[in-house]
């Protein structure tokens, strides 16, 4: 009796371990978003975490903002020593995962900032995504993220 | 719990105890985290350029002092803030003696839109005691070959005309004059901060 205890405790634990690395919220949530502060006319980046909680893929079509001239979708890429940034024209987001935009990889770049950013403020970017349609996140400027 | 079960873990607990100490004591407090220059260490090449206020930079003026020198625009959104916030955070874990004999020296990848004065304003967001330069195409081609800053214009990413794509590392020149450490984009504040301490120590 004993013996089959312990292989079904620790199958039902690793069971417990790989659920709870899936997202099951159920829900699209954006989280986290923020901004280095930056003068008007300059460009800037919009870092975020957005977690498909829900059963179903995801995509991030595009991403709008009043405080910039353009809003694209970027990733800077590391290839030995060298950095290269490329535009996307979509963004995959697997059903039960985060996806994080963060300094060196994925971000949202605003093009032509049309105000400045500063320290403490808050503005609004509109994500538009293929199922869940157009969802608005605020975004604060800071220096640094919290994962920084 | 039988007697095999036991062994086993003991012995798995002693390895791990083993390995522990041989990373403890090989990996000496001497050694840098970025990536060493091997010896004889390679001098960093002349960088001449005017400032933003119209004084020339040589940066054969500035031995005694530590240099973290890094290439990049000011246009560019991610990677070079993400740097330059970087070495102003290392910075700031440093007393301010020694944060002062560390300058960080920017060079521009973008003379066509980056002035001596937009590259200045950009650097004092980050830290106003950063030096920020610009200057003509052919001085800068000279020092981007001395460097071997890889560079490439790219067209059509961006609503922002076009992108640099550019060497991402921090060289770092000690008080003679020479290359020492290299840092990658990725390396932590605190590797950064443990390197500067060091060569500060030599």
């Amino acid at each position: 009796m004993k013996k089959r205890v312990v292989p079904i405790l620790l199958t039902l634990l690793l069971l417990v371990a790989c659920q709870s690395s899936k997202i099951t919220t159920g829900v699209l949530e954006v989280k986290d978003a923020w901004a280095r502060p930056a003068p008007t006319g300059d460009n800037g980046a919009v870092y975020l975490v957005i977690e498909n909680g829900t059963a179903q893929d995801e995509v991030l079509l595009s991403a709008s903002s009043e405080v910039a001239s353009a809003v694209e979708l970027h990733m800077s890429e590391m290839d030995s020593d060298h950095m290269s940034m490329n535009h996307k024209d979509e963004i995959a987001l697997p059903a039960g995962e985060a996806t994080k935009f963060a300094p060196g990889g994925l971000h949202v770049m605003l093009v032509g900032l049309t105000q400045e950013l500063k320290v403490g403020d808050t503005f609004d970017v509109t994500l538009d995504f293929q199922n869940a349609g157009e969802k608005a996140v605020t975004v604060t400027v800071m220096e640094n993220g919290s994962d920084e | 719990m039988n007697r095999k079960t036991l062994f086993v873990g003991l012995g798995s607990f002693l390895l791990i105890v083993l390995v522990g100490m041989a990373v403890f004591l090989f990996a000496q407090p001497g050694t840098f985290r970025g990536t060493s220059y091997g010896e004889p260490y390679p001098p960093a090449a002349e960088i001449e350029l005017t400032r933003s206020d119209g004084s020339r930079f040589r940066l054969s003026e500035m031995r005694g002092n530590i240099i973290l020198l890094f290439f990049g625009y000011t246009s560019c959104p991610d990677v070079c803030p993400a740097t330059l916030a970087e070495l102003h955070q290392a910075l700031s874990e440093l007393n301010d003696q020694d944060a002062e004999q560390v300058k960080v020296v920017f060079v521009t990848v973008d003379p066509e839109r980056d002035t001596p004065d937009r590259v200045q304003e950009y650097v004092d967001r980050f830290n106003p005691a950063f030096i920020g330069l610009s200057g003509a195409p052919a001085e800068l081609e000279k020092i981007w070959a001395e460097y071997g800053v890889y560079r490439e214009v790219a067209d059509g990413q961006s609503a922002a005309g076009y992108i640099v794509n550019h060497t991402a590392r921090v060289n770092m020149i000690d008080g003679q004059g020479n290359l020492r450490v290299s840092f990658s984009f990725d390396t932590p504040v605190e590797d950064i901060v443990h390197d500067l301490k060091l060569m500060l120590k030599q």
